[in-house]
């Protein structure tokens, strides 16, 4: 900024001339080093006393800035207190998914072997309930199919309470979406704050500095890059229209199969 | 292909296991056993006689990926068959997967028919070889 304006000026003033040169060159001789440096400050602060004084105003921006940054009070809550909160939240959400998962699997492991069950006892009815319908039964079989259904319909009224008993329990576990959510929720809005500070932040220091920031494109080219051989796990939806991700099994199993798979 | 091939299953979370479990004892494969990291795996692979391995590619430890490596460097185990059950879905991690000679790959989440495709083409191309 400072050199533009001093090159835009028709005819340069001499940053130094012979007579002070001279001087200074005397004063060396004379080993008065610091009469000499003083004289040497005071022809560069004559000549650009803008950097000086840009360089302290920076400086006192930037005090500025980052004590306001520092003492604002919603800044120390967000610090102190939500942040923890919000992780506390994020290692909750872990336990009640990893509790509603496995609530959900017992069940599943409790009503498997019941239909198990009920699949076999039809099996074991089938031929003599067949015969019975093509009428090829005696009376001696048809007393112990008798007996057969009726222990299979008390058994399977008892199995099928059971089931609805379990399938309420996969019900009521799914509570966890609905509680996971609302703290997902808090936990998006934190660190929508957060983003928000940071960027104004970042905008106050961009007008002070004149620094321009890299654009988001360019941002995410480089993070894509830095994360390629970093372990992301589950693609998000931006990761897979970059490409870099497969989208869906058919990909994986597009790309195996031109590497010879 | 013989139902009763033991298999280990390995992947941090007990609920990918229980899942990849049961679907496996729905496809009629019931001698399965568990293993939560390449590094408690391994061990089990070189003691035990399994004949298929199942493994996240993500875990403490050991990852899978490193497990993968360290079967087929190991004389004894080189062949066993390995299928990559994993969230990663970079390409490279893909490719690199393959060059280290997985059998078989499938993103998380995945379904009931997708685990039994691959698994019905491993076994198709094992039996095929022999």
């Amino acid at each position: 900024m400072v050199s533009q304006d001093m090159e835009n000026e028709k005819q340069p003033k001499p940053k130094i001339t012979l007579e002070e040169a001279q001087e200074l060159v005397m004063y060396l001789e004379a080993g008065m080093q610091e009469e000499a440096d003083n004289r040497f400050l005071a022809i560069v602060r004559r000549t650009e006393p803008n950097v000086f004084q840009e360089v302290g105003n920076l400086t006192r921006d930037l005090h500025t800035a980052i004590c306001n940054f520092a003492e604002d009070p919603r800044l120390r809550d967000i610090a102190d207190i939500e942040i923890p909160d919000a992780s506390e939240r994020l290692r909750y959400i872990i336990q009640m998914t990893d509790k509603a998962a496995t609530r959900t699997l017992d069940a599943v492991d409790a009503c498997k072997p019941i239909a198990q069950e009920v699949i076999n006892s039809i099996e074991n009815l089938m031929p003599m309930w067949d015969r019975l319908m093509h009428g090829h039964i005696d009376r001696f079989e048809f007393v112990t199919l008798c007996h057969q259904i009726d222990e299979m319909l008390n058994t399977t009224r008892d199995n099928a309470n059971t089931l609805s008993h379990q399938l309420n329990e996969i019900l009521m576990a799914q509570d966890y979406q609905d509680l996971t959510g609302q703290m997902i929720q808090k936990v998006i809005s934190l660190v929508t704050e957060i983003e928000d500070d940071l960027v104004k932040f970042l905008i106050t220091f961009s007008e002070i500095s004149g620094i321009k920031p890299k654009s988001r494109d360019e941002r995410l080219a480089e993070k894509i890059e830095d994360e390629r051989h970093e372990l992301t796990g589950p693609a998000l939806e931006s990761q897979k229209e970059s490409g870099v991700v497969v989208s869906n099994q058919d990909d994986v199993d597009d790309l195996l199969a031109s590497l010879g798979f | 292909m013989n139902k009763n091939i033991k298999i280990l299953i390995v992947d941090d979370f007990s609920t990918m296991r229980r899942i990849i479990r049961n679907l496996l004892r729905d496809l009629g494969y019931n001698n399965t056993f568990e293993a939560d990291d390449g590094s408690t795996a391994l061990p089990m692979l070189e003691d035990g006689d399994y004949e298929f391995v199942i493994t996240d590619w993500n875990m403490p430890v050991m990852q899978g990926i490193d497990l993968l490596r360290e079967i087929r460097k190991n004389p004894k185990l080189k062949s066993l068959p390995v299928l990559m059950v994993t969230a990663e879905a970079k390409r490279d991690q893909i490719i690199e997967a393959a060059k280290a000679g997985v059998n078989g790959y499938i993103v998380k989440p995945f379904t009931a028919a997708t685990l039994k495709d691959k698994l019905d083409k491993i076994f198709e191309r094992i039996d095929g070889e022999q």
